[in-house]
């Protein structure tokens, strides 16, 4: 089973800055992801919201069964997502992943 | 959005028993989680591993796990997993547990299985308070904090189990938080090839516990403490790398200490050899 981004070596980037810009950047690839969402399983802890590097998922307004508000991913930023994986492993629920699309974007 | 068919972690839980027990934004859940991606990393087949635990929030946690698991007495889940060792040393045994079920109840026992070196995974999950029964406190909240059994401050100073596992004779100690969730899970994928007692604290979150108490607004708040005063140093000197809340030191985590010297199973095997040949 693949676990998500143990062992690839990336350029450091925080909320769209590369932080550490490493000489032979051009050979990298900035990987993409898609979210998933269990939302019956969710207790809206709003750590996947915040923790989020890209701020790009948020409390949405649906409702589930334990009355709590599941994430989604904010409108117009349905391609930001670069399977870092923090949303996935820091949910205590198993509510959220993320599936690494295979045709990734070349960081130029 | 897109509604997820499975979570890649459901083959290693009983996915059936979720949404799980524990609070909004309580730690345990992202234990749970590092625990099986250091799993899924080790590539240990399952039936080799076995969850023991005790009593308490975190003992909840081997329930959830696909694997075989053991919920035992309240403190006892060191003896309990010291006998299933050494009947069977093929195994893999991690024992999951609270501060308050290993070091308040089970004090003894953890000190005399580091002693040993008896070949287990510990992994203390430490929320400072006896979380299950509403928030009182323990050996391992900090001085001065509120909970509901010291509503003007704990008057007692806290363990530093870092610091006390190392002096007890643990063959690797390590300290991490909730929110390091990628140092925690590769320390857990190191301590299943340690050979010897391995003890990895986990510093957790309980939002309606010892985090109201304790001015965290909410789970966040008490994640962000973390992110905001944690640091990393992994030749810290343990004496001084005790946990506070007070914001004017900072919490000391690392992958701190490994060395290996022989376990009790080797010593054991060495002493059967002997005994057998000489008769
Ligand atoms: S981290 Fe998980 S439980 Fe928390 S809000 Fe996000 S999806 Fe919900
Ligand atoms: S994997 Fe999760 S945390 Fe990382 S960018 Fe994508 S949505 Fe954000
Ligand atoms: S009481 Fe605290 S430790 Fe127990 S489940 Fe709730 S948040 Fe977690």
């Amino acid at each position: 089973m693949a676990v998500i981004g143990f062992s690839r070596i990336r350029p450091m980037m925080y909320q769209d800055q590369i932080t550490r810009n490493p000489v032979n950047r051009k050979h990298f690839v900035i990987p993409k992801g898609t979210v998933h969402f269990i939302p019956e399983r969710c207790k809206a802890c709003t750590y996947c919201w915040h923790f989020c590097p890209k701020d790009m998922l948020e409390e949405s307004s649906a409702i589930n069964a334990m009355g709590y508000h599941p994430p989604a991913v904010k409108e117009g930023m349905e391609d930001s997502c670069i399977a870092c994986g923090m949303c996935e492993t820091v949910c205590p629920e198993f509510a959220i992943y993320i599936e690494e699309a295979n045709d990734r974007e070349r960081a130029h | 959005m897109i509604q997820g068919k499975g979570h890649p972690k459901d083959a290693f839980l009983r996915s059936e028993r979720l949404p799980h027990i524990w609070c909004p934004g309580c730690g345990i859940g992202i234990v749970l989680n590092a625990y099986l991606n250091a799993l899924a990393l080790s590539g240990i087949p399952r039936e080799e591993v076995v969850l023991i635990s005790g009593i308490g929030c975190t003992a909840r946690l081997p329930g959830y796990a696909n694997a075989d698991s053991y919920h035992t007495t309240h403190g006892r889940s060191i003896a309990f997993a010291t006998g299933m060792k050494i009947a069977n040393p093929k195994l893999h045994i991690s024992l999951i547990s609270g501060d308050g079920d290993l070091f308040n109840i089970g004090g003894n026992h953890i000190m005399h299985a580091a002693r040993r070196n008896i070949d287990l995974n510990v992994i203390c999950v430490n929320n400072f308070n006896y979380g299950m029964t509403g928030g009182q406190h323990g050996s391992t909240t900090p001085a001065g904090s509120v909970t509901a059994s010291s509503p003007y401050g704990n008057l007692e100073q806290s363990f530093n189990l870092p610091y006390m596992m190392k002096a007890m004779g643990a063959s690797y100690v390590s300290r991490w938080t909730a929110l390091h969730v990628r140092q925690l899970t590769r320390s857990i994928a190191k301590s299943f090839t340690v050979r010897g007692f391995s003890f990895i604290e986990v510093l957790s979150v309980c939002p309606p516990n010892f985090g109201k108490d304790n001015g965290f607004a909410d789970a966040y708040a008490q994640m962000q403490y973390f992110r905001e005063h944690c640091e990393i140093d992994n030749n810290a000197d343990l004496h001084n790398a005790g946990v506070t809340f007070s914001g004017d030191r900072p919490i000391i985590l690392g992958d701190f200490y490994h060395k290996t010297r022989p376990t009790f199973h080797d010593i054991e095997r060495e002493i059967i050899e002997r005994v057998r040949v000489d008769r």
